[in-house]
């Protein structure tokens, strides 16, 4: 067995991995842009008073955090297909982006639901009744007072859930899709599975850079937004 | 729907659940272990072993678990047979089943993120209770056991209930390491005959009841241990 | 128009608890009426009736020939009836991402339509009035629990309401705080707008109240002024009351 590594080869790794980084940020960003709409209007519904919309949202939200992403994108892919083909709908042909961004934005959403609702509930009740003590409608006390200050609750969640969808886009390439990850295992393929490891390390380094700066990004963002006014500590 | 092939398939899906929650429970029992030791070491502040602990964590919770599967599946071979050498055995490192690299991978996750539970869930614990526990007589290491971690816990358990469903999750991934879990035998019996959505449908329904039974549990146990809150908020 | 509030036949339940059983009052303008009772008494819910933070079940509020009737009215009547009234709270709930200046603008410029510069100029002149000049630009969590109160009762104000509500103000304050707001609250009486005040202070409400209201069980058990109510209850529920809070010393307050 041969257990030689070359480890210097790492940083030019990186190197070759990060030509694919466009394709991993833009996963990143059109299934969080999903994964905000359709979160927010889970959380609306889980917050709502129609009973019937509150189940609803519930049993979505607890359904994405069961089943495991892998499985989620299973579906879509092998699944999904079969099913609208037998509706006489063709989509094996559709881009094989449409369905990882499809899993990761169904299966952030449930997350951000849930951050939603909870820095929505986390705001003091107070706060609404004094703007409807100074005459505010329901949409203009949610819009002055209770979004800005529950966005700010949210900063860290947020924060934490923006990393985590980007650590599941490196489940890209079980569709095919050349993200970063997609990039590593074609080099290795290509050397015949030679510097497996290498590769895989350097791509471990790419995410861990990139998370570091996202987690250091979020707490700044905390920091500016919450400047003099924390939140009252009882 | 191909029931036939459903009736056949699902049996040997959940023939799988044993391999699965293996992982799961070795991989938390292990790692939140480590987990509470990483905090404590963190909390101690131990010169470099405190900064190691942090960039450890840092990176196992980077690091995309599908990638650490891969590093632990390529890098445990040779660091088992080189320490094998060392101590002067030639292990035989191919006969090593995959199982065992998912679950040093999965450890080493849930043992960062465990470790930041419990840190924040000791940070939680009012100061005041390590004054009390000091102003009795108790050491240091009393006043966490006996009265700091016993809170630190009903704090926590919310969030190692997440941990642990996060975990039944992430063992799907084992799949790419060859280990026959759920997910894993699920793909494999639809491939012949392409009942992809029969076969996914089942992994499905296996994986939220698996969410779903724990969940329960996880909650129960966290209303046990925030008894002692629950009277105080009775007061108020 | 009369009165300036009319209260006619609230009623209120929460779940079982029957809070508000049928509770009727007719405020003039320029009263300054002090509600009294005992915890539970119904007092806080009745206040917060007013304005519909809590919505009655029964009976109607008119304030101002704004009326709003408990079982059958629209969004915008409940609207127009807080338009007319302005609230003072226990926990002053400023709102916690705005400056005190920000804070008394809000109303001003998001509901009430004004200019952003005119009402920065009226806000900061009410603001001075109640001792806050230096305050401006700091936020809630930055101010005591009195400045945080007085902000409180300038952002009320300058809307120039038809009836400004106080629930219990100075409940929440540490004693050496509590005259601090009183000074304020009395200034703002003897501006000659209509009030109504939720307290347990019996010297603030002898000085400062037309009439004083005694609630207990969900009913006015009696109303009068101050120095018949406080000083010769008839009711021996009043006369109870009274002792307990004020220990026996309110004569020699008096």
């Amino acid at each position: 067995m041969n257990y030689s590594y070359d480890f210097a080869s790492i940083p030019d790794y990186m190197i070759k991995i990060m030509t694919a980084f466009p394709v991993t940020l833009e996963i990143l960003l059109i299934s969080l842009l999903i994964s905000l709409l359709l979160g927010a209007a889970v959380a609306a519904g889980s917050l709502g008073r129609k009973p019937v919309i509150v189940a609803i949202s519930r049993g979505y939200i607890s359904f994405m955090r069961g089943i495991p992403t892998l499985v989620l994108i299973f579906l879509l892919y092998l699944g999904l297909p079969q099913i609208l083909q037998g509706c006489g709908v063709n989509i094996s042909s559709w881009n094989k982006m449409f369905f990882i961004i499809a899993t990761l934005g169904l299966n952030t959403s449930a997350n951000m639901a849930e951050m939603m609702r909870a820095a929505y509930l986390a705001v003091d009740k107070g706060q609404l009744e004094a703007a409807y003590s100074v005459g505010m409608k329901g949409t203009t006390a949610f819009r002055r007072i209770i979004y800005p200050q529950a966005f700010g609750i949210a900063i860290p969640m947020l924060g934490n859930n923006i990393i985590n969808l980007f650590k599941e886009t490196s489940l890209a390439f079980t569709v095919g899709v050349i993200d970063i990850l997609g990039k590593a295992r074609a080099i290795t393929s290509a050397s015949y599975g030679a510097n497996k490891l290498e590769t895989y390390i350097a791509t471990g380094i790419i995410f861990w850079i990139v998370c570091v700066a996202l987690e250091q990004g979020s707490k700044y963002l905390e920091g500016v937004y919450t400047k003099g006014r924390k939140q009252a500590a009882s | 729907m191909d029931f036939a092939f459903m009736a056949e398939a699902f049996p040997q899906i959940v023939g799988a659940i044993p391999i699965t929650l293996l992982m799961v429970f070795v991989s938390a029992a292990i790692g939140w272990v480590l987990g509470l030791l990483f905090a404590l070491v963190r909390r101690a502040d131990v010169q470099f072993f405190s900064q190691a602990v942090a960039v450890f964590i840092s990176f196992m919770r980077s690091v995309p678990s599908v990638i650490l599967l891969y590093i632990s599946y390529y890098v445990m071979p040779a660091v088992i047979y080189f320490y094998g050498q060392n101590i002067g055995i030639e292990i035989n490192v191919s006969g090593i089943p995959a199982v065992v690299y998912a679950i040093a991978a999965l450890t080493l996750n849930q043992a960062a993120y465990a470790s930041e539970v419990f840190r924040s869930a000791i940070a939680a614990v009012d100061e005041g209770q390590f004054e009390a526990s000091y102003s009795i007589g108790m050491n240091k290491t009393q006043a966490l056991q006996k009265v700091i971690l016993p809170q630190a816990m009903a704090t926590a358990m919310p969030n190692l209930g997440g941990l642990f469903i996060m975990l039944i999750k992430d063992t799907s991934l084992a799949y790419y390491v060859g280990v026959y879990e759920i997910t894993a035998t699920a793909n494999l019996l639809s491939m012949p005959t392409l009942n992809f959505i029969e076969a996914y449908i089942m992994t499905t329904v296996i994986y939220e009841v698996l969410s779903f039974v724990f969940n329960q549990m996880f909650r129960a146990e966290e209303n046990h241990l925030k008894r002692f809150r629950a009277v105080l908020a009775a007061q108020v | 128009m009369e009165y300036m509030v009319q209260i006619d036949h609230i009623h209120k339940s929460f779940g079982d608890n029957h809070v508000l059983q049928g509770v009727s009052m007719n405020i003039k303008k320029g009263e300054v009426v002090v509600i009294l009772g005992p915890s539970g008494s119904g007092k806080t819910t009745l206040l917060r009736t007013i304005n519909f933070l809590d919505a009655a079940d029964e009976g109607s509020i008119t304030v101002n020939e704004a009326r709003v009737d408990a079982q059958k009215h629209s969004k915008a009547q409940v609207l127009e009836l807080r338009k007319k009234t302005a609230m003072v709270f226990q926990n002053y709930n400023l709102f916690a991402n705005m400056t005190i200046l920000q804070n008394v603008m809000e109303g001003l410029v998001t509901v009430r339509k004004f200019k952003k510069s005119d009402a920065e100029k009226m806000s900061m002149e009410i603001l001075d009035k109640v001792g806050l000049s230096e305050k401006y630009h700091c936020y809630p969590s930055q101010l005591s629990g009195g400045q945080q109160q007085r902000a409180g009762i300038a952002r009320a104000l300058i809307l120039d309401p038809d009836v400004i509500l106080f629930d219990e103000p100075t409940s929440a304050l540490d004693p050496e705080l509590v005259g601090e707001v009183l000074n304020t609250i009395k200034a703002v009486a003897q501006t000659g707008i209509t009030m109504i005040v939720v307290t347990h202070e019996i010297a603030f409400a002898k000085e400062v109240a037309s009439r004083v209201v005694f609630m207990e069980g969900g009913v006015v058990v009696e109303e009068g002024k101050p120095g018949e109510i406080l000083v010769n209850p008839k009711e021996p529920r009043t006369q109870q009351f009274l002792s307990r809070i004020t220990g026996g010393i309110n004569q020699k307050s008096a």
